[in-house]
């Protein structure tokens, strides 16, 4: 028998004086895009595209290359060569410009304050002043620091930065057209030809499990407004987020003991096995020869006919 | 001569937190036979299930499978334990943890693929499956975006693709809508016809009644409360309604109210 006060229903009640909660809904907020941006580059990377059509060992070999020939690269002109034609092979491949700097653009800002930016001045790059930024005078110490008698940013600076900041940002340039056109699992399998086949197993699952461990999160959240009244303290709020974090850590331990369990009754023993489906065709063939083309064009470009310019 | 293939002697399995699993169970599971584990929640099924599969150990008594004793040692590395894993095959009820691959064509090659098969017949077995369970339009999605009951299917594939000799499905008609129940019972008759032995558990008195050639029931202290052919455990209420299987069902014939015990799947008899 249910009790009466069900029948009754329940009072409307004035929502309590608090500070906003919106971190939760923001935490959430960047799951879900996670989830979103994972989504839009199985999309990307389903496209009919010139990349998505070509063998994944080939590109991502190919790809490691060029990334290794532009760490060799002491001038830009040839960077800039590498950084083109991965720019040109992404549009081929119908990844539009910008969904590949939507990607890329984050690690210019790191770059340049982290790496970039402490090498034009004179005390990293000692060179030819451009620009005086501060006069110590001759003498000048900090601590035990013996100072410049200006502090300056170099010609020589400006272009060792700049060469620092435009091969990462072509390094990215190629992995980011990599990952746009290759299926992650494919990426994977491909590295798995060359890295250690346990560590590829358990990336390819830390990522199939990603998933499924967001959507436990969102369960827990949707439940929680549909139940929510009015909106509770900053302190309930974070008292419920740990709580949750806690629950979902049980949670998903439970979940590896029942994988590593589904597993031993499939007959996994200790050593991953898996499908190789990788093939070289014409496509790889050309994709390499082109791939080995530029690399030859901009080391020999950078030794023979940049190395005796000043830049 | 009909072999067994499972034999539980007074077993008892208690989980770690000291709720019991299961309390002194003893059965036999025959070859080619299809044996279907009734139980309310909470009643051991799963522990049961486990235990058979050599993925539990009991705390007591033995569980033996294919004539050898089931331990953990055992199956820790040796033909036997090869052979143990390639001739039994199971259905998790949570299909989530049992699809761990990143995409349904690499769930269904896994099986397949640790049997050391060669390449072209693990692609055959594959592209068969595929076929056979309809699931060609999205071998190459990862299981997360499948919908339940194409998880049940991929995971159903995911085993068959192996060939075992023994199924062991844990519900596996739980969270599926009415049309691939059907396709479910329909599948587990394929199989029966074709020799493999299976161990269903379910409290779906339906799917008991439809696939089984016998019944064990466990009740609420996980203890084999019957065993015996679907029509009479199926039939005896008073058993049913003491391992929490159906339910006191009150209502209202010509104005009289009465009580009776209720299930879905027999005639009951209104006095």
């Amino acid at each position: 028998m249910l009790p009466s006060w069900v029948a009754e229903g329940a009072l409307p009640k004035q929502p309590p004086r608090g500070r906003s909660t919106g971190f939760v809904e923001r935490m959430l907020a960047h799951s879900a895009r996670f989830v979103e941006q994972a989504v839009f580059a199985e999309q990307v990377a389903r496209r009919p595209g010139f990349l998505q059509q070509t063998d994944a060992r080939t590109k991502l070999i190919s790809v490691v290359g060029l990334t290794v020939a532009a760490a060799f690269l002491h001038h830009l002109p040839p960077l800039w060569l590498v950084g083109a034609f991965a720019l040109a092979a992404a549009t081929l491949s119908r990844v539009r410009v910008g969904e590949l700097f939507n990607r890329a653009w984050w690690v210019l800002p790191g770059t340049f304050v982290l790496v970039a930016a402490p090498a034009i001045f004179n005390v990293i790059t000692p060179g030819a002043p451009v620009l005086t930024l501060l006069h110590f005078g001759e003498g000048a110490r900090l601590g035990p620091v013996r100072l410049p008698a200006d502090l300056t940013v170099t010609r020589q600076g400006v272009a060792s930065a700049g060469l620092v900041v435009t091969r990462i940002w072509v390094g990215v340039l190629l992995a980011v057209t990599l990952t746009l056109t290759t299926r992650w699992q494919d990426l994977l399998k491909a590295a798995g030809t060359s890295v250690a086949a346990p560590f590829v197993l358990i990336l390819a699952m830390m990522y199939r499990y990603v998933f499924v461990l967001l959507r436990v999160v969102d369960e827990m959240h949707l439940a929680k407004r549909a139940r929510t009244i009015s909106p509770g303290s900053l302190a309930v709020e974070r008292r419920w987020v740990g709580s949750r974090v806690g629950a979902l850590f049980v949670r998903s331990r439970r979940l590896t003991e029942q994988v590593y369990a589904a597993m031993l009754a499939r007959g996994y023993s200790g050593e991953p096995k898996a499908l190789a489906r990788f093939h070289f065709g014409w496509r790889e063939a050309a994709w390499a020869l082109l791939c080995v083309g530029i690399m030859a064009v901009a080391l020999l470009g950078d030794r023979v006919v940049l190395a005796g310019l000043r830049w | 001569m009909v072999s067994e293939v499972f034999r539980l002697h007074d077993v008892v399995y208690g989980y770690p937190d000291g709720r019991a699993g299961l309390s002194g169970v003893s059965l036999t599971v025959r070859q080619r036979e299809s044996l279907v584990v009734l139980g309310a929640n909470a009643s051991g099924k799963t522990t049961l299930l486990q235990l058979l599969a050599g993925l539990a150990f009991p705390a007591s008594g033995r569980v033996e499978a294919f004539g050898e004793p089931l331990t953990e040692a055992v199956l820790r590395e040796g033909p036997f334990a090869r052979s143990f894993r390639q001739r039994v095959g199971v259905l998790f009820q949570d299909t989530e943890a049992m699809l761990f691959n990143p995409t349904v064509y690499d769930e269904i090659a896994f099986g397949p693929l640790q049997l050391d098969l060669p390449e072209e017949e693990v692609r055959r077995r594959v592209d068969e499956m595929a076929a056979l369970f309809g699931l060609v339009p999205v071998m190459q999605q990862p299981p997360h975006q499948l919908s339940g009951g194409e998880r049940k299917k991929v995971a159903l594939a995911a085993i068959l693709a192996a060939s075992p000799e023994v199924l062991l499905l844990d519900e596996p008609t739980s969270g599926l809508d009415p049309r691939s129940q059907r396709w479910f019972v329909e599948l587990a008759g394929e199989l029966r016809a074709m020799g493999k032995t299976l161990v269903t558990t379910t409290h779906d008195l339906h799917v008991a009644d439809e696939i089984g050639d016998r019944v064990v029931v466990l009740d609420e202290q996980h203890r084999a409360a019957a065993d015996g052919r679907p029509r009479d455990i199926l039939t005896d209420l008073d058993l049913l309604l003491s391992v929490n299987l159906v339910h006191e069902h009150a209502h209202v014939h010509d104005g009289i109210i009465h009580v009776h015990p209720h299930s879905h799947v027999h005639e009951h008899p209104h006095e």
